[in-house]
Order: C-alpha cells, then sequence, then structure tokens
C-alpha cells in the first residue's frame, strides 16, 4: 500500500512539473499585449546581408548602412511607398518662387532621446552640418547647394539655397536627411558614427561589431501621438545581425531563429513559403552596375567599353543568378524613377565585340582586377560575368571582400582615379532620393570618390553641364530634356555597363506583418505589427 | 682468395637484408586490409589526378545556362551547377589540384623540416633552443588558424594557401626527426662512423636520416590528408582557390545556396574529399602498423 501510494505521488509531482513547464513555455512564446501598444515581448531578429560602417547619416556608403537611420531618425519629411511626401519633423514647406528659399515649419515638442529639445536651432545645426563640404562625409555632395540657414522663430526655419534646386525635398526626404541630436554634433565625428541619438522610433542598445546591433522601442515616440502610425506598429526590440550567406539567412528564419531575412533569391523563396512563411518582393531604385574605371589606360579607349557591354548576356545573367526576377536595365536609371527615358540596348554579340577589341588594339584581350561584395549572390554575378567576358578574350581577377570594408576602400578612395587598385567595381547602388539628379548626378566628374559615387571616374564637361542645367532648373520640360541627353550620353560613352535593376526582396515569418521596402530598398519596419 | 669470398659473402648478406626487410615490411602492410583497399584507390586517384582533362566528358567552364542545376542523369553523371557546368568533369578535374597541391607542400614541408630537426638535435646548443621555442609558437597554433592568419597577411589565393600550409606542416616535420636524431645520434653505429671519421653531412644523411625514414612515411601519408582538408576549407571560406577553378572545397563554398533545393551539388564535391581525407587517413594508419616493429608481429 505504502508502495503503491508512493508511485502515485511521484507520478502526481511528474504532471504538476509537466503541466508548469508547458504553461511557461505557451507564456514566453506568445506575446502579451499591454493595452493596444507594441507588446512587451514583442522581440524580433533581422538578418542582413551586411554589417554597417557606421552610423553616421551622411557617411554613409552602402544601402544596409541607411537600416539604423531608418529606426533611429526621422528627417524632416519622408517618401512613402509611392514616392510622397510624409511631413515628419517638419509640418509643412513653402518654397518661394525662385526656388531659392525654403521655409520650413517645425513640428512642436519633440525631444531627442538624450533629453534635447527639437527646434529651429537643432534643424540649423544639422543642416549645416551637412552643408559643410570640408567634412568630406560620403553621402552630403547633394547639401552642397544650402548658401545659408536662418532661425526665423522658435519653430521655424529658413533654407537659402545658392542656385534653384529641384530635388531639393526629395533630398531631404532620403536618410542623409536625418536629423540629429545638436548635443551629439557636437560631440564630433567619433560621437556620430558610434552612438547615434535622434527623435526616431527606435533607440540604440548596444552595437557589437560584425555581429549584432540591438534597438529598443521608444515609447514615447512622437510618431504614435502625431499619427504617423498606430499604436500596436513596432517590436519591442529589434536585433540586427549581419549573415552574408543567403543559405545560413534561410536555415535561420526556417529555423525559428529569425524573424525577417533581407535577400532571398527566388529558389528559396520557395522553400520558404511552402514553409509557412512570407515573402516580399519591390523593383525600386536599385540597379547593378559593372564600372569601368574610365581613366585606366585600358579603358580609355570607347570601344574597349562597348566590347565589354557586348559581351555581357544581360538576360542569362537575370535566369541563371536571379531566377529571372530581376529587370533588365534599359537606361542607367531604373523606370521608377522620374525622367527614365528607354536606351536602345547593347545586343549581346560576341563575335562583334571581339572584332570591337582588335580594332582597339587588343586581339589576345587583357587582365583586369575587378572588386565586389562577397555576398552570395553578388559571387554568382562577379562569376558570370567573368565566365562571360573570358570569350572575348578578357580574363577577369575577382576579389570579393566584406560590404563595409570594400565601401570603406572604394567610397573612402582618395588617391589619383588612375590608380586604383581595382579596374572594375561590380556593386548595386539605390539612388535614395529617387530622383534623376542623384541616378545621374552621381555620375559628374565633381562625384569622384570620396565626395560622391561616380565609381566609373567618368569625366565629360559636356555631361557635367547637362546634369548642372538639370539640377538648377525648375522647369519640369527643361529638366526632362537634360536628363534625357544626359541619359544617352552616358549610355552610349558605356561609363559602366548597367546591368540589372535590382529585385528587393526578403522573408518573414507568419508572426509579422505591415512590412514594406522603401523605394532605394530599406526593409521599412515603422508600420511593422508582430501578429499573434 | 679467401679474403674475397668474405667479402662476396659480407655483400650478399647485406643485399639478403635489405630485401628481406622490404619483404618483411610487405607481408606486414598486406595484412592491414583497408590500407591495402586505401592504397588502390589512392592510386585509381593519381591516375585520374595525371588524366583527367582527358577523361573529363565536359571542359570544366564549358557552361550551359539551359541546363543549370540539372540532377544527376545518364548525361550528366553527378548533375550540373548553377551555371550548367558538369560537376562530374569539375570533381574530376579538381582531383589534380588537391593532390597536387597536398603532395607539394607536404613534400617541401617534410623536406624543410626534416633538415632543420636534424640539424637541431645532432649539433644542439643555442641554435636548437631558439630553433624549437620558434617552432614551439608555430606548433601552438591550431592548423587552420595559424593558415588563415598567414593568408590574411598574404592575400587570398591558391599559391598563398599553398605556402601557409607548408609553415604550419614545418614543426611536426622538425620535432619528429629531431627526436629520432636524439635517439641515434649516441647509438653505437653512430659513434663508430664518427671514429672512422665520416662527415656530418654523412652521418646525419646516410646513417641518421635512414632511421629517421618510417616515422616520416607515416607522418607524410597523415600530413597529405590534412593539407587536402586544409586547402579545401580555406577555399570554402573564399581564402584559397579563386573562381571558376574547380576547387572541392570552392565547390562546396558555391553549393550552399542551393543546399535546399539540389542535393547533388554538395553531395559530390564533399565525398570527393571524405574518400580522399579517408585513403590518406587509412593508408597511414596502416604504414604505422606495418613499420613499427612495437605495433605488430614479425615472427
Amino acid at each position: 500500500m505504502k508502495k503503491f501510494l508512493s508511485i502515485l505521488l511521484i507520478f502526481a509531482m511528474i504532471f504538476t512539473f509537466a503541466a508548469c513547464s508547458s504553461d511557461d513555455s505557451d507564456n514566453s512564446d506568445q506575446p502579451v499585449a499591454t493595452g493596444d501598444g507594441v507588446a512587451e515581448n514583442a522581440d524580433i531578429v533581422l538578418l542582413e546581408y551586411a554589417d554597417i560602417s557606421g552610423f553616421n547619416p551622411i557617411d554613409y556608403g552602402t544601402v544596409v548602412d541607411n537600416v539604423p537611420a531608418l529606426l533611429i531618425y526621422d528627417g524632416l519629411l519622408a517618401l512613402d511607398e509611392n514616392g510622397d511626401y510624409v511631413w515628419m519633423l517638419a509640418t509643412d514647406c513653402d518654397m518661394s518662387e525662385d526656388g531659392l528659399e525654403y521655409t520650413f515649419k517645425l513640428r512642436e515638442g519633440i525631444t531627442f532621446s538624450d533629453g534635447e529639445a527639437w527646434n529651429a536651432e537643432a534643424a540649423k545645426i544639422n543642416l549645416e552640418l551637412k552643408a559643410d563640404q570640408t567634412r568630406g562625409y560620403k553621402s552630403q555632395a547633394r547639401y552642397a547647394c544650402i548658401d545659408k540657414v536662418e532661425a526665423v522663430d522658435e519653430y521655424t526655419v529658413k533654407v537659402t539655397l545658392k542656385q534653384p534646386y529641384a530635388p531639393f525635398l526629395n533630398v531631404l526626404a532620403g536618410t542623409n536627411g536625418s536629423m540629429m541630436s545638436p548635443k551629439l554634433i557636437a560631440e564630433g565625428d567619433d560621437a556620430m558614427a558610434t552612438k547615434p541619438t535622434g527623435t526616431g522610433q527606435y533607440t540604440l542598445v548596444e552595437r557589437k561589431v560584425g555581429e549584432s546591433i540591438t534597438f529598443a522601442l521608444n515609447r514615447d515616440w512622437w510618431g504614435y501621438e502625431a499619427g504617423i502610425v498606430d499604436k500596436a506598429c513596432g517590436y519591442n526590440t529589434i536585433t540586427m545581425k549581419p549573415i552574408s550567406e543567403e543559405a545560413t539567412r534561410v536555415a535561420m528564419l526556417m529555423s525559428g531563429e529569425a524573424d525577417i531575412i533581407d535577400s532571398v533569391t527566388p529558389t528559396n523563396q520557395t522553400t520558404l513559403t511552402n514553409a509557412g512563411n512570407q515573402v516580399l518582393n519591390k523593383v525600386g531604385y536599385s540597379m547593378g552596375f559593372f564600372y569601368l574605371n574610365t581613366q585606366k589606360e585600358i579603358f580609355k579607349d570607347v570601344r574597349v567599353r562597348q566590347a565589354i557591354a557586348m559581351a555581357i548576356d544581360v538576360d542569362a545573367l537575370n535566369n541563371v543568378v536571379y531566377g529571372g526576377s530581376y529587370v533588365k536595365a534599359k537606361s542607367v536609371l531604373t523606370e521608377s524613377i522620374k525622367y527614365f527615358e528607354e536606351q536602345t540596348p547593347f545586343k549581346y554579340d560576341p563575335e562583334a565585340a571581339k572584332k570591337l577589341l582588335a580594332d582597339a588594339g587588343y586581339p589576345d584581350g587583357f587582365t583586369v582586377v575587378a572588386w565586389e561584395e562577397n555576398d552570395t549572390t553578388d559571387i554568382q554575378r562577379g562569376e558570370f560575368i567573368q565566365q562571360q567576358l573570358e570569350q572575348i578574350g578578357i580574363k577577369l581577377e575577382i576579389y570579393p571582400q566584406e560590404g563595409g570594408f570594400l565601401t570603406e576602400n572604394v567610397n573612402g578612395y582618395t588617391g589619383k582615379p588612375e590608380d586604383t587598385e581595382f579596374d572594375c567595381y561590380i556593386r548595386g547602388y539605390s539612388v535614395g532620393t529617387g530622383d534623376a539628379d542623384e541616378g545621374l548626378g552621381r555620375f559628374s566628374s565633381e562625384d569622384f570618390p570620396s565626395a560622391g559615387a561616380n565609381y566609373s571616374f567618368y569625366s565629360n564637361p559636356e555631361y557635367d553641364a547637362l546634369i548642372e542645367q538639370g539640377a538648377s532648373s525648375l522647369d519640369d520640360a527643361v529638366r526632362k530634356e537634360a536628363y534625357s541627353k544626359a541619359q544617352k550620353m552616358i549610355w552610349d560613352d558605356v561609363a559602366m555597363v548597367p546591368l540589372l535593376g535590382t529585385c528587393y526582396s526578403a522573408a518573414y515569418g507568419k508572426h509579422i506583418s505591415d512590412i514594406s521596402f522603401t523605394g532605394s530598398g530599406l526593409i521599412e519596419l515603422k508600420y511593422g505589427k508582430y501578429v499573434q | 682468395m679467401k679474403l674475397k669470398f668474405k667479402n662476396k659473402e659480407t655483400m650478399l648478406t647485406e643485399e639478403n637484408d635489405m630485401s628481406s626487410r622490404f619483404s618483411d615490411f610487405l607481408r606486414s602492410f598486406k595484412k592491414q586490409k583497408t590500407a591495402v583497399v586505401a592504397f588502390v584507390i589512392l592510386v585509381i586517384l593519381v591516375f585520374i589526378a595525371i588524366f583527367c582533362y582527358k577523361i573529363a566528358p565536359y571542359g570544366i567552364n564549358e557552361y550551359n545556362y539551359d541546363d543549370v542545376l540539372q540532377t544527376p542523369s545518364f548525361k550528366h553523371l553527378f548533375g550540373t551547377d548553377e551555371f550548367g557546368r558538369d560537376i562530374f568533369s569539375r570533381v574530376l578535374c579538381g582531383t589534380r589540384i588537391s593532390l597536387s597541391v597536398g603532395f607539394l607542400t607536404v613534400s617541401i614541408a617534410c623536406v624543410i623540416g626534416s633538415i632543420i630537426g636534424l640539424i637541431c638535435g645532432y649539433y644542439g646548443g643555442i641554435f636548437d633552443e631558439i630553433c624549437m621555442r620558434i617552432l614551439d609558437a608555430v606548433y601552438a597554433f591550431p592548423g587552420l588558424i595559424l593558415a588563415i592568419a598567414i593568408v590574411a597577411i598574404l592575400g587570398p589565393g591558391m599559391t598563398n594557401a599553398a605556402i601557409a600550409i607548408v609553415v604550419f606542416c614545418i614543426p611536426t616535420y622538425a620535432r619528429l626527426v629531431r627526436s629520432s636524431t636524439l635517439k641515434l645520434k649516441n647509438s653505437v653505429y653512430v659513434r663508430a662512423a664518427k671514429c672512422l671519421g665520416a662527415s656530418d653531412k654523412r652521418i646525419l644523411f646516410k646513417h641518421i636520416l635512414p632511421g629517421a625514414i618510417p616515422d616520416i612515411i607515416v607522418q607524410y601519408s597523415l600530413s597529405v590528408s590534412g593539407s587536402i582538408m586544409t586547402t579545401a576549407s580555406l577555399s570554402f571560406l573564399g581564402m584559397g582557390a579563386m573562381s571558376p577553378t574547380p576547387e572541392w572545397g570552392l565547390m562546396l563554398s558555391n553549393s550552399r545556396s542551393y543546399f535546399y533545393t539540389c542535393w547533388h551539388y554538395a553531395v559530390f564535391p564533399g565525398l570527393a574529399i571524405m574518400v580522399t581525407v579517408l585513403c590518406f587517413n587509412l593508408l597511414g594508419d596502416g604504414l604505422r602498423m606495418a613499420l613499427d616493429p612495437k605495433l605488430n608481429d614479425r615472427s
């Protein structure tokens, strides 16, 4: 009897423990909603394909670099999915007739996460920093147009331009228009690169370089009050990790270790949707380019550059590497950018390309060095181009490098244009402002690295004049004509080979909803929700 | 007349001794069945390595964009990769790269290491101290980590990966040969040779080195497998062979993104590495059993 009782007792204990433990796990898996706000444990992991090079929003080089800015900072205004303006830290803007003066009304009652107040003085400090071209930041070239900034009253700021600059508002809407705390700016470059302080929906918790970046929700964010997003939008914490290996990202999403992953090829998308995940695809403002350093002796002859353009079968590249999801480049700009104009495509013809090379004095081809990022699909793209160029006798030596490191080396290059270690550079570029001025203007001779993104070191006074004309005019017809001419000129000159318009892709678990892509390919988490 | 006869006799016994020692070795090696199988497979692999470009049904860089990621069939025995290249041909041609890098690096390391070991062990003194402490420091790093560090300094590429492997293989041989040298340098026959006025060079290479050779052979076989493994690992990590070289590790690395959809892409290069490395290891074990008097019964 005693024995029986003790066995019964043991069983009872086991069941109690089992019941307890299952209760516990249920509790930790299910986010608990607190009122109508964001759940306390709606913690998510976001996997990007590269690490960032720093937090300074005007010293960014790559697309991924912009992701933290989108979370931590707000700008005066932002662009929504359709490219329309959303007023953020400003509520309105008056533009003078001559297009020289912009008067911004600022939103009241906002503070930075370090307690500093957002007012005209703070806006002035920020805009003056962006305009100060002696700083040498990577993404401030578009602010060179600012002549002076005045604080009219506590919440009004007036910006005067040197000459009319039509895309000015679009420029401010990009992530490099982010407004930093004046205290942070006063602390200098190191502080701006390491401890971002803004007015945004999230604040930085910590960054482990090369490993992870953690953001925590700012529950007092002004955007909830102002109705930018509703109260249920956002995540308690977001941990962003750089994983350059696509298969690893996919495996981590499958195992539940990650919630959102960036950049997924079509074959893996099928695998993921079959397992109950969701995918997101969008063609935006980004495009892959095969830049040729036109200052190098070997690429000075336009026939060589044309031969290269004719030797790459872009359609096959699309099918082989991207499963046909990308869009063949029809100009230097993607189709969704205003003033885009279709150009006559280069016909894929290796024989004719060979002949052109022979005419240019290279019947036996030559060897050149190309740099690219070490992301899985980027490496495949490089290998494909290598195979194609081999057909016409051009040997490509490719050196894949880690994204942040590569950006540092290329965007930060300060030596002579003809002395670069690379002859070619294969990389995507995202036109953050969504304006032709950035997409075309970055090939002007003023935009050589480290000042801008003219990775081809293309220098053509006629082209520069057209860009100048397009940027300074407020007349739509004049802009259209200038950009149309510029597009044709750079396309025929083959300063680089535009490859494919990027189809941004992401995959995320069942419990995530309302995330989208910005035009420049950043995952927009502002409206994101955690579904239970 | 008598003297001449005697001479002939000693010569005969010496010859007899050499050949009997070899047949002894053969007899005990033949008992190691797995090692014999491994040896046969390795001979086949060496043949493949020599004639790979003649045997391969397709060119290693013969891409066909209409036939990408095909599963194995009679047309493509091992299927095709993401550019429509025949994986069978690429795996075959990869044999040459892996084997030649394996043999070459270990041979160089073996020669350099043995010479260092001989000199250090024989002369001793301060030179020995300095040399061995430096080699100890090198030996303290795990092989792959050291190789990665060296490649990081020299830059990625097959030649630099090979240099890295040579560097981390040297200490093993130096230690091995040094210990044999220490053991043998006070043996009677070495002292006798010294008394007869033999030069140091002669003593080292004619009398001491042969004593170390059984150990070297065993270690050689094991190191080749390690070297092949490290080459593949470095290529896998993007620090060794560069595309489009058909190196096994590199192919394995490329196959990762098709992990969920194309099983064959990862399996065959992986199998090639496994078989080669396993064979060298088994051969090494077999050789040790055959050569070590303590481990096998010679009667």
